[in-house]
């Protein structure tokens, strides 16, 4: 097996086998964010081939201060933050997590009525996902970055901090707030297992 | 600490994030408060759940659709680009040539013509005798005459115009002009009289001879190395190649004297060429452009025309001096080779490399 930094001066060169050998071990994983972040298998698929399609093209700009896979889970964030911002420029959906103003010029926490066959039901863990999954659509995207990339993705506060190329307070305060919105909303539910 | 603090700083305290102060504070919080204890495990759980999330398994054909799409890909980032010509020129060409033909015609017949060319014919007959204007004189005869002067007439009184010709031209003004007689070229008045001959007989269209070149620099560490390593790239390949400052595809294009390599291959193989040269540096998108090698082609074919000649004229003589004419056959040889070579730079494709050192600073 070659090195991975001799796979990427080929991949640069053009040679799209070394690409494939550099990123094989990264398909499960840029899936399964992209699926976290657009909510669907079909869209995660395409997704998932797009960010790497545009790790091939914009494999220059890979300069090594950070590891490669963060590099390629940056590219996937951005590939699906941009797809989602350009959806959201032709449908606004209603953002659970985003305060209320009310006409007294308070910020009230929306409430949703609960759809769900019983809280008392306990969910098939597949169901959980899927439920959770849901309510991640529905967040901000600073949010869901947050939530996915620690949570679901298990990364460290300093590569979370390289995906979003920002400092580590501001990935300190965007993880403790993201879980505060999603606990509340599950709370709300009373669904956690 | 007051709860509310704590509680703040749970979510970094769970994943190790907070400092050694902050720990011992938030534990000694902690021991004494049940409710913070309770939100600490609330919080513990919930991460736990997010981390064991069920993701669907990666759809089968995920690689050989990223293998397809990558190649995709790679034939439009590395693929040459060709210079776009405008669609346009044709038409522009063929729009100017119209109008000019109609001003000629115009011309021809509303101007009082004949008058001036001839006093101008008369003062240029006593300023110089000597001099034949053949070409001149047969445009103008033809614009009077028609299609029936015939060129060798008129080759043969250089500098005279047949006066009884013009007298009764003098009257049909509104003659038709045919372009088509009209020799490309003024003829070379110096040569005597066969040359002017063969001139505005037989000169003929030369059609352009153009090469296609696809050139590109490629950025190396040492020029001299990868010269070398291209070379052996092309003779393992099997391409033929010459040194840019020798190949007249590269000279006619560049100049003399420009450096490099020049690899000659059929066309289908240039993406091969630009894929092979990647692993020697980093090579630009090629650019394509066209060398004429017009000149060159018609002064090689003169050279061998003459050579022939001369070989002949040897051969017949009547004591043959056999060393002169296996020089000439020698001289003779070499031109047929520098033609069969100019021929295939016509039917292959060059791509022409520039190396360029990478010098960091």
């Amino acid at each position: 097996m070659q090195s991975e930094e001799y796979l990427v001066k080929q991949s640069i060169q053009g040679d799209t086998r070394a690409f494939e050998e550099l990123v094989v071990q990264y398909h499960n994983k840029i899936y399964a964010l992209a699926y976290r972040y657009m909510g669907n298998e079909e869209d995660a698929y395409d997704m998932a081939q797009e960010a790497l399609i545009k790790a091939f093209r914009s494999l220059r700009s890979f300069k090594g201060n950070s590891s490669f896979s963060t590099w390629l889970y940056r590219v996937t964030t951005n590939v699906c933050l941009d797809e989602l911002r350009r959806r959201k420029r032709r449908i606004t959906p209603l953002s659970l997590d985003e305060p209320l103003a009310t006409r007294e010029g308070d910020e009230v926490e929306k409430e949703i009525a609960d759809s769900s066959p019983g809280a008392d039901i306990l969910y098939e863990q597949k169901e959980f996902a899927q439920y959770i999954q849901e309510l991640l659509n529905e967040m901000k995207p600073e949010h869901k970055t947050a939530i996915v990339l620690r949570d679901v993705m298990e990364l460290s506060y300093e590569e979370i901090a390289e995906v979003l190329n920002c400092s580590m307070g501001t990935v300190k305060s965007r993880i403790s707030r993201a879980r505060e919105v999603l606990r509340k909303k599950i709370s709300q539910r009373e669904l956690l297992p | 600490m007051k709860c509310e603090q704590v509680r703040d700083m749970l979510s970094p305290y769970i994943d190790g994030m907070t400092s050694e102060k902050e720990n011992k504070a938030i534990s000694a919080h902690l021991e004494n408060c049940s409710q913070c204890r309770q939100e600490l495990e609330h919080l513990r759980s919930f991460c736990l759940a997010l981390k064991n999330l069920s993701t669907p398994e990666l759809p089968e054909g995920f690689a050989e659709d990223l293998r397809q799409r990558l190649v995709d890909e790679k034939t439009i980032l590395f693929s040459p680009k060709k210079i776009k010509k405008p669609k346009k020129q044709g038409w522009i060409a063929a729009s100017v040539a119209g109008v000019a033909l109609a001003i000629g015609i115009y011309a021809s017949s509303a101007l009082p013509l004949a008058p001036m060319v001839a006093s101008w014919q008369d003062k240029h007959k006593k300023a110089d005798d000597n001099k034949p204007a053949v070409a001149i004189n047969e445009i103008i005869n033809r614009i009077y005459n028609g299609k029936e002067e015939k060129p060798k007439d008129v080759a043969q009184t250089p500098g005279e115009t047949p006066k009884t010709t013009q007298a009764t031209n003098k009257g049909n003004k509104g003659g038709p002009t045919d372009s088509k007689n009209v020799p490309p070229k003024t003829a070379d008045n110096n040569k005597g009289t066969e040359a002017q001959e063969t001139n505005v007989s037989t000169a003929k269209a030369i059609t352009p001879k153009m090469a296609d070149v696809f050139s590109t620099r490629l950025k190396v560490q040492n020029a001299g190395d990868s010269l070398k390593e291209v070379v052996q790239l092309a003779q393992s390949k099997g391409w033929n190649y010459e040194y840019g400052n020798s190949s007249t595809v590269v000279q006619a294009l560049s100049g003399p004297g420009a450096g490099g390599l020049a690899i000659k291959v059929k066309e289908s193989d240039v993406d091969k060429v630009i894929e092979a040269l990647g692993g020697v540096g980093t090579a630009s998108a090629p650019v394509h452009n066209q060398a004429e090698l017009t000149e060159q082609y018609s002064e090689v074919e003169k050279q061998i025309n003459s050579l022939q000649e001369k070989k002949q004229n040897l051969q017949q003589a009547e004591c043959p001096d056999q060393a002169q004419i296996s020089e000439v056959d020698q001289q003779l040889q070499n031109s047929l080779k520098q033609k069969a070579a100019l021929d295939k730079d016509l039917q292959m494709v060059t791509v022409s490399i520039l190396f360029v050192e990478d010098v960091n600073p």
